[in-house]
């Protein structure tokens, strides 16, 4: 017993060792690091900006650095000619080391996105401390610094903002969910394109607020192709089976409008070639709470109502995925729906023959929906029909 | 004797430990992608083969008794006999180097990147010479205390992770045909040179060995398995860029406010190879022994002379990837695993025939 009481002391102060000594930076005073919350690219003229936004811990008084001592972030930034150039030059202005660890969100800029998205994000793969899950986002019709340096209220962490934004679209199923992970996976795939939500810096009196503006649509070979607007992007949750939240607004038989909460929602793919032509069916299974009808009055009893609205919940699913498959079938095309990679799953053949010139195979692709739809609550209210069946 | 002593379920979850190691610290290479359904099959390749190569060992075990306290003394002034020990002590000193070697760029690119880990590592080396001295009986009862430690967090990490499994994220079975699927299969296999201890200790373990081994490959290929899915289904094809894809995944999961489980599952980890490279410093002083007398008297001061071994080496060898990629190379990874599990087990087999043909030979 004794000797097992040795070894398990000796491991378990090991553990500790490793368990308690602060996160990654050991030997570093906290006042010494500079704690990344947004990281901002530009690109022009061969040159690298980054933009950063750091905690402003009042003990460092780190010289420089745009911000009094009240705000709780400052925004630095620096060139260089690669990325983790620009960020290591960083600390000549600061003083302080870089932590990346903590880093919420990696800005695109406008003319960045111009390059090879691989190039851009390869520094985010490789850096030992920066982490896989941080999320990445393209500043529509700006510059990363500008969004970054936007005028948003005097206290805050502005890329603590633009996080929740980004998870949260991805949770009401508005926009996918990009992370560093997710954009080497879509570019890896001989097939995939990536679409990566972008967002807006809005005026708003004497402030700026950001705004979720759809996605940016990146090819298989990583360029840049063009952007889709908030509406389109939405139907990107179901074609991708990401939908978890959200909500949704049917028209119901042209009588009334109501909106669900969604709570469940799956997506099945068949796929079949028909005389060389590639058909995916696609079906959707949708459990939805009703949290507000108008037009009640108009339908005769509860089943017509609940017919109407499950049809109304199906037509409307089916347009805006029908929508957003037209808009990255169009020229210039994208398949950022990974039907190559759902090809290559299920039929692995037909994939092998197709998968060389699947840029001109995408956009003839036909695509059927079909919607089944559950509800499952109606709110606290019953359908006030009574009288009217009476 | 008490000190030297294990049963057969006490010494496998120690070898568990020492294997479930090898697939946390699995390095990704060119050679075999990790980011393929095929990743989920390989161990159960790996159960086959393990299955397999303890067929001679058993042979060895059951007939000639092989290692066993009345076969060291009879062949003590056997040359051959010496060889063989020392050639096994040799095999696993390499495999505690290259442990140890696996560790040293786990920790310096993951752990404190920007830090020296040659006093951690040394300090680690220490601490794994110490504890051998405690004996196989000390090694494997604790064992069974960081079994159970580490299952429950890694299944908790487990866990945490299923809501990040992509489907998209799996590729076709068999995708680049058979004969790869074969060939990625053998390499993965090599990882379990533990497996050749087991007729160097066999005489210290009380119980059905076979039964245990038996259940000790299917629980470690199931193991592996669960291990991989994880892996493929949450990072995909990423999985094949990073160098140790098994922390990749494990850095994903996070569980309400705690959002850095990669920590807790990195102290586990790192029970695991102070459990490996321990052992494998007792095998090491244990097979040196058997030939050297003297050695057998100054135990400590033999493993304190194998840390030192080891530490230098690994200096020398941590500040050079080139070196790395020598010690981690695929001719190194099958070297240690074949000449332990198949050719010495052979070499005995043949050694022991002919030393009892002579005997009977002797006595009609």
């Amino acid at each position: 017993m004794r000797k097992i009481k040795i070894v398990t002391v000796f491991l378990l102060c090991l553990f500790c060792v490793t368990l308690f000594s602060s996160c990654e930076k050991p030997g570093t005073e906290l006042s010494e690091l500079m704690i990344m919350q947004g990281i901002g690219i530009d690109f022009e003229n061969d040159i690298y900006t980054v933009t950063v936004e750091i905690l402003n811990n009042e003990q460092s008084g780190s010289p420089g650095g745009d911000g009094t001592s009240e705000n709780k972030t400052k925004i630095y930034s620096a060139k260089g000619e690669t990325v983790s150039e620009a960020l290591r030059k960083l600390t000549e202005k600061s003083g302080n080391e870089p932590l990346f660890a903590h880093n919420r969100v990696v800005v695109l800029g406008e003319k960045a996105i111009n390059r090879d998205l691989r190039d851009v994000i390869d520094f985010f793969e490789r850096d030992y401390d920066s982490r896989v899950s941080q999320l990445i986002c393209v500043a529509k019709n700006s510059s990363a610094e500008d969004l970054i340096r936007a005028e948003l209220f005097k206290d805050g962490v502005k890329c603590e903002i633009l996080e929740n934004m980004l998870e949260e679209g991805y949770n009401n199923s508005i926009i996918p969910r990009v992370r560093i992970i997710d954009a080497v996976n879509h570019l890896k795939d001989a097939t995939s394109g990536l679409c990566i939500p972008a967002v807006s810096v809005q005026k708003n009196g004497e402030n700026e607020n950001y705004f979720l503006d759809g996605c940016g649509v990146f090819g298989a070979d990583g360029k840049f192709l063009k952007y889709i607007d908030s509406a389109t992007a939405e139907g990107l949750a179901f074609l991708n089976d990401t939908v978890k939240k959200g909500y949704i607004t049917a028209h119901i038989s042209d009588k009334g409008k109501a909106t669900f909460l969604i709570n469940k929602g799956t997506t099945s793919f068949e796929i079949i070639e028909d005389d060389g032509v590639l058909k995916y069916n696609m079906k959707i299974k949708l459990s939805c709470d009703l949290d507000e009808i108008e037009g009640q009055e108009n339908f005769k009893n509860d089943t017509e109502i609940l017919n109407a609205l499950q049809k109304g919940v199906g037509e409307s699913i089916c347009k805006k995925v029908e929508n957003t498959f037209v808009s990255l079938q169009n020229t210039p095309s994208s398949d950022v729906i990974r039907f190559g990679k759902r090809l290559r799953l299920e039929n692995l053949d037909l994939y092998n023959t197709l998968a060389d010139d699947w840029g001109n195979i995408f956009p003839e692709i036909k695509l059927s929906v079909t919607v089944e739809t559950t509800i499952r609550r109606i709110g606290e209210e019953t359908f006030n029909s009574q009288k009217e069946i009476s | 004797m008490l000190k030297d002593r294990a049963t057969p379920s006490q010494f496998f979850s120690l070898l568990y430990l020492s294997v479930l190691s090898s697939i946390f610290m699995y390095i990704a290479d060119r050679r075999v992608s990790v980011a393929q359904t095929d990743s989920l099959l390989r161990p159960l390749v790996f159960a086959v083969i393990s299955i397999v190569a303890f067929l001679p060992m058993c042979y060895l075990m059951n007939k000639y008794k092989v290692f066993s306290q009345e076969q060291r003394n009879e062949l003590s002034k056997s040359k051959m006999f010496k060889i063989i020990s020392v050639l096994y002590g040799v095999v696993y000193f390499f495999d505690a180097l290259i442990t140890a070697a696996r560790f040293d760029l786990f920790a310096s690119s993951e752990l404190f990147p920007d830090k020296d880990m040659t006093f951690f590592l040394v300090g680690l080396i220490i601490v794994c010479c110490f504890l051998s001295h405690l004996g196989l009986g000390g090694l494997s009862r604790a064992s069974t205390v960081f079994l159970m430690i580490v299952v429950l967090a890694t299944g908790f990490a487990a866990l945490t992770l299923f809501q990040e499994v992509d489907f998209l994220n799996f590729t076709p079975v068999f995708e680049n045909g058979v004969t790869d699927f074969a060939k990625d299969s053998l390499y993965f296999s090599i990882q379990a040179s533990e497996i050749g201890t087991i007729p160097l200790v066999v005489s210290n373990i009380k119980g059905n060995v076979k039964k245990n081994y038996f259940l000790w490959s299917i629980l470690s290929a199931v193991s592996f398995s669960v291990i991989l899915f994880f892996v493929v289904g949450t990072l995909g094809e990423f999985a094949d860029t990073q160098l140790f894809p098994t922390y990749a995944a494990i850095s994903l999961a996070e569980f309400g406010l705690f959002e850095r489980l990669d920590a807790l599952e990195t102290a586990i980890w790192i029970l695991c190879i102070v459990v490996k490279l321990t052992f494998f410093i007792y095998i090491i002083v244990r097979t040196f022994s058997f030939s050297f007398k003297k050695i057998n008297k100054h135990r400590k001061l033999f493993s304190a002379f194998i840390g030192v071994a080891i530490a230098s080496i690994l200096v020398f060898v941590s500040s050079n990837i080139v070196r790395f990629s020598f010690v981690s190379s695929a001719a190194v990874a099958i070297g240690v695993y074949v000449v332990p599990v198949i050719i010495l087990p052979a070499i005995l087999i043949g050694v022991n025939f002919i030393y009892d043909r002579r005997k009977n030979y002797e006595k009609n």
